[in-house]
């Protein structure tokens, strides 16, 4: 892996190391809300406002105040999305019944060392905090 | 908008100008769905004398309403056998609104396989020959028009596609700039232009004046707050400006819910290079635009212009749903592959959708790799050529699996699914299988439960099922088609209460009414039951409601999901 430092990337290099995902350290017992408020610099009502779309290994996120972090989890933070399937994306969406089928995702959390998540950032969380993951720092896998 | 133009096709084309009778308060999807239910024989060949054209601007295009200019274009469809509704952006709607037309109906059939220009304006409408723009695609078409006609004209026009009467051939509409990038683009409506003998409709305004609210106070200060609304929201006022639909494409591959390599997959890895995040970075570093608007008075802006690595332009910026068909749904990941695609299907007069659904098809039948971008170009040019293959393809990915022997068609009613795999996300599944337009992401895509909620249709706080959202949303979604605004005005509408009564002001200021949410449910059921019975009178019965079988046996990674909506629940959406 690789450290990334402030500095050391231009912005299309950043957008699109962090739309694949970087990987960021997390502290014990970190909640999926108290993570996000704690990385993007937000108040509870920053994250509701700014963070509405929330996946985590590829399922919904409807209680994040509650759901803990676990190593090899993959995070996704992003703006509301348009459209209908945006729409039943949002974190407790009111007609998240139309994702039921999607299922939560344990298993496909990936095999990491230590407390460590791989993050992506989307649509208005990307452009609006990519220098928060910056400031923070963070890893990225090395080219093969 | 107190009349309507018939133009009746025929040995000698002629025309009448008419009062509304019946369709009277009508507009968009409200009007053409009841024009064809009503004066066209379901029975009839979509190609023939009988089927009919309908064109009508929203109920409040042409007025200074915010983000009302899209215009609805039905007729019996070529690509489904049903009815069908298709709309878009671009002058059309609010240049035709000021003409003071409700709907431009077309009938008949072309003399000799004639195409004519029909000209409306103020106070003359004719019908010219169009031997000068005969077999142009729609870029130069256009562009002779414009020399002709005038830069302060509206077109809608149809390329070779329409010209071979192909079922996945569009109708284009020209943007603010005169570009024939906005298309009515679904179910094969370039075709039945064509079989009516109309090239291109030019619509001039000159000498008219915007359209008048009864109460104008009232409908100024509803059209601020609404205005206010849609830019105080996350969705209309950020995300979609900055980065268009296509900033979708990471969060629902993330979701596994992305359809890949023809729907064979829910992921595809290379999503960062197509999104719509580098898709605007792409634009801006070359010094095209990222934020835009298809016509005059949309305050949201989701469009852009893509430009080549010359920085010179190719076309508008392709929305999401073209980049995933063009795109991801045939492996490939060159954005700059996908807008020149984009770039063909709106010169030829194509729908994207199915164009790269059927891409995807002809790739599985072994006629190109996944992955290929050139060779998928290649297919496209042949659309463009008209050869025998091009013509199987442009008839769409029904008839493009037929003709290869490949089960995999993601279709329903003929018409190829969009941007979302059922399996993961089955409430769209629902929507898919029993819209009557055919396989349709639009027709469920406003949110507008507060609509529903005020009527006192739904209760959003209890759990509902997907089967009752999906009647909700599609019942919501008929009744904005009706009103000319882009269906983006639902997500403010959805989260804020105050906008959505702003919605809700605005009209009634606009008409003088005192509308409620039940009145718009009503009208939203009325066109759904007029387009159901209409597809019922053409031979569909509940086994066209139904997805293709594989979606029920091929399970789909990450979620290892199946389309598992019974039969029965699929047969409820309608039992209201
Ligand atoms: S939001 Fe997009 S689609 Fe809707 S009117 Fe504006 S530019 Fe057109």
């Amino acid at each position: 892996m690789q450290r990334i430092e402030k500095g050391s990337c231009d912005g299309i290099f950043l957008s699109s190391v962090l739309q694949q995902g970087v990987f960021v350290e997390f502290l014990p017992g970190e909640t999926v809300a108290s993570f996000i408020r704690r990385v993007l610099s937000l108040d509870a009502e920053g994250v509701q406002r700014e963070v509405q779309t929330l996946i985590l290994n590829n399922g919904c996120v409807d209680d994040p105040e509650t759901t803990e972090l676990v190593s090899g989890d993959t995070l996704v933070l992003s703006g509301a999305m348009p459209g209908l399937v945006g729409a039943m994306l949002r974190s407790d969406s009111p007609i998240k019944a139309m994702r039921k089928s999607m299922s939560s995702g344990e298993d496909r959390r990936l095999v990491l060392e230590g407390r460590l998540l791989r993050l992506k950032l989307f649509n208005t969380v990307l452009s609006d905090h990519k220098n928060d993951l910056l400031k923070l720092g963070f890893f990225i896998e090395d080219e093969t | 908008m107190d009349k309507i133009l018939r133009v009746k096709m025929g040995s000698k084309p002629e025309y009448a100008v008419e009062e509304l009778g019946d369709y009277a308060g009508l507009g968009g999807r409200a009007l053409t769905t009841k024009v064809v239910y009503k004066e066209v024989p379901p029975l009839c060949h979509p190609l023939g004398p009988e089927n009919k054209l309908a064109i009508a601007p929203g109920m409040m295009s042409g007025s200074a309403a915010a983000i009302s200019g899209r215009i609805s274009v039905g007729c019996k469809s070529p690509l489904t056998g049903g009815i069908k509704e298709s709309n878009a952006g671009g002058q059309a709607a609010q240049v035709m609104a000021r003409l003071g037309y409700a709907a431009i109906i077309l009938e008949g059939e072309s003399p000799e396989g004639k195409l004519y220009t029909l000209v409306v304006k103020k106070d003359e409408i004719s019908l010219v020959e169009a031997s000068d723009i005969t077999g142009l695609n729609n870029y130069d078409a256009v562009e002779k028009l414009v020399a002709k006609y005038g830069d302060k004209a509206a077109y809608m026009s149809i390329g070779t596609a329409g010209e071979r009467k192909l079922a996945a051939s569009s109708i284009a509409c020209t943007d603010v700039e005169l570009r024939p990038t906005r298309h009515c683009g679904r179910g094969g409506v370039g075709a039945v232009m064509a079989s009516k003998g109309i090239k291109a409709v030019v619509l001039d305004d000159a000498g008219c004046s915007m359209r008048q609210p009864v109460n104008a106070d009232a409908f100024k200060a509803a059209n601020k707050l609404f205005v206010q609304g849609i830019k105080a929201h996350g969705v209309s006022g950020q995300g979609l400006p900055a980065y268009g639909t296509n900033v979708l494409s990471n969060v629902i591959n993330e979701a596994g819910g992305f359809p890949t390599n023809n729907f064979s997959k829910g992921q595809f890895p290379n999503v960062h290079k197509i999104s719509g995040e580098t898709q605007a970075e792409t634009e801006i570093a070359r010094g095209g635009k990222a934020t835009h608007g298809c016509h005059r008075g949309c305050v949201i802006q989701c469009s852009g212009t893509y430009v080549d690595k010359d920085g010179n332009y190719l076309t508008k910026q392709p929305e999401y749903e073209t980049v995933w068909a063009h795109g991801p749904n045939c492996g490939i990941d060159d954005l700059d592959a996908i807008a020149m695609m984009d770039r063909m299907d709106d010169d030829f007069g194509l729908d994207t959708i199915e164009m790269g659904a059927t891409i995807a098809v002809a790739m599985e039948a072994g006629l190109a790799k996944f992955g290929d971008a050139d060779a998928a170009i290649k297919l496209l040019q042949e659309v463009g050529d008209g050869t025998p293959l091009g013509r199987i393809l442009g008839s769409g990915a029904a008839v493009t699996a037929k003709t290869y022997g490949i089960e995999r068609a993601p279709v329903v009613k003929g018409q190829a699914m969009p941007a979302y795999d059922p399996r993961p996300i089955q409430g769209i599944g629902v929507t898919y299988a029993t819209t009557p337009q055919g396989a349709d992401h639009t027709a469920g895509y406003a949110i507008a439960t507060n609509i529903l909620k005020v009527g006192g249709f739904v209760d959003p706080l209890k759990p509902q099922g997907q089967v009752e959202l999906s009647r909700n949303l599609q019942i919501a979604t008929a009744a904005i088609d009706s009103t000319g605004m882009c269906l983006f005005i639902a997500f403010p509408i959805l989260d804020q209460p105050e906008t959505f009564n702003a919605f809700v002001d605005l009209i009634n200021a606009f008409f003088g009414l005192s509308m409620t949410a039940d009145d718009v449910t009503a009208l939203g059921k009325s066109v759904l039951t007029m387009e159901r019975d209409f597809n019922k009178a053409a031979g569909f019965t509940k086994e066209d409601d139904r997805l293709p079988m594989y979606f029920k046996r091929e399970k789909l990674e990450p979620h290892n999901a199946i389309f598992d909506v019974t039969d029965e629940e699929l047969d409820q959406v309608f039992n209201w």
